[in-house]
């Protein structure tokens, strides 16, 4: 496992980047006043 | 993108992508699942907050038409607020068996009656019970309960409410209350997960903003279109509500709260109208309370939260102060 993550150390890198970058643009375009009907959660 | 290996076996080289594609997964959603927790201690995002709700203050229902109950006897600080439930499943006090004489009136509703996001000393609730008190003397035992509809309401009433023999049951009645009976999460453990209830709830906040018919606006109208479903049951739940007042001697009312987006000029008049029409045929005496908001031309400094439009404490202050006359009237006594 050590070598295969070494091996792709900056594949991984890129691909985590790619998800934080998601992550960030998701809560900042959905970072304003509510705008949808009160969610359903219930258990 | 290439992937630089010495792999000349095309099944190697798939392998390693998927082992690769597993781990960045599994990397993300832990270090994901850790910011945002430690984020979380600094801010408070409804829709976690709502998670963390049904996961440490619900529980199932014998009676799939009630659904969910409180867990009795729990407590959770949900939105900065600490939340207590009393052994009968109630954010109240303990309740006494027998009411002594006190007036004794059950308020029905959901997440706004229950209070969300208030102190329960800053709720309509406890405030309508010390002005009530006050005159006579009153006591207000709060069956509201976060994600019900009419329908539940009533069906908690002839469950459990009816045991307190009311003299008097006041209904507060929201636009989404129409909605049907909620179902059950099938992967409640991901309510546990604050990284999942993040992506699920801003991926269905994206999507209503890209979507013409996903908005809160046309989702509640929607609810009131003739023939609807929703609507056809609030009306069997409330003829239900009506024959347990006659048959056991309480009086009923109805108080319809005002969606806190637009209050100069409510968008669901209409949707008020066709309620408060069918209350009138059922013979229910009625408060529309949005006439009573129509001056605020702020709406959001009655949000609880920039991302949460229930009624703050000064909203609450607003619909106890707007509804006492109404509940305290000759009609209810």
């Amino acid at each position: 496992m050590r070598k295969f993550l070494i091996k792709y150390k900056w594949h991984l890198g890129i691909v985590l980047a790619v998800y934080l970058g998601v992550a960030i643009g998701l809560y900042l375009m959905t970072e304003s006043p509510q705008s949808v009907p009160f969610l359903y959660q219930i258990n | 993108m290439t992937l630089e290996t010495r792999d000349t076996m095309p099944t190697a080289r798939v392998r390693d992508i998927l082992v690769l594609i597993a781990i960045s997964l599994v990397a993300f959603v832990v270090i994901g699942e850790v910011t945002l927790r430690i984020y979380l201690e600094y801010r408070t995002f409804y829709d976690v907050e709502m998670s963390r709700y049904a996961r440490l203050l619900k529980i199932d229902a014998e009676n799939p038409r009630v659904g969910h109950l409180h867990r009795p006897n729990s407590e959770a600080e949900l939105m900065d607020v600490e939340v207590r439930i009393n052994s009968d499943g109630f954010r109240d006090d303990e309740i006494r068996s027998n009411s002594n004489g006190t007036h004794r009136i059950i308020f029905l509703g959901d997440s706004l009656t229950f209070g969300w996001g208030v102190e329960q000393n800053e709720t309509f609730a406890h405030l309508l019970e010390r002005r009530l008190d006050a005159q006579s003397p009153t006591e207000v035992i709060n069956f509201g309960t976060g994600n019900y509809n009419t329908e539940q309401e009533v069906e908690l009433l002839l469950e459990k409410g009816l045991d307190y023999q009311p003299d008097q049951v006041v209904l507060f009645y929201f636009i989404n209350d129409a909605e049907p009976v909620p179902q059950k999460s099938r992967f409640p453990w991901l309510g546990d997960l604050r990284i999942a209830t993040f992506y699920w709830s801003r991926i269905k906040a994206l999507a209503a903003r890209w979507s013409d018919s996903a908005g809160y606006r046309d989702y509640y109208s929607a609810l009131y279109r003739d023939g609807s479903e929703g609507l056809g049951r609030v009306r069997v739940a409330l003829e239900k509500l009506r024959d347990a007042s006659m048959d056991h001697g309480f009086e009923i009312q109805v108080v319809l709260l005002p969606e806190l987006h637009e209050l100069v000029d409510y968008p669901f008049r209409d949707e008020h109208a066709k309620i408060s029409r069918m209350l009138s045929e059922i013979d229910i005496p009625t408060l529309d309370l949005a006439p009573a908001f129509a001056d605020v031309t702020n709406p959001q400094e009655l949000w609880v939260a920039p991302d949460d439009a229930h009624p703050n404490a000064k909203a609450h202050t607003r619909i106890a102060d707007s509804s006492f006359n109404f509940i305290h009237g000759p009609g209810a006594r």
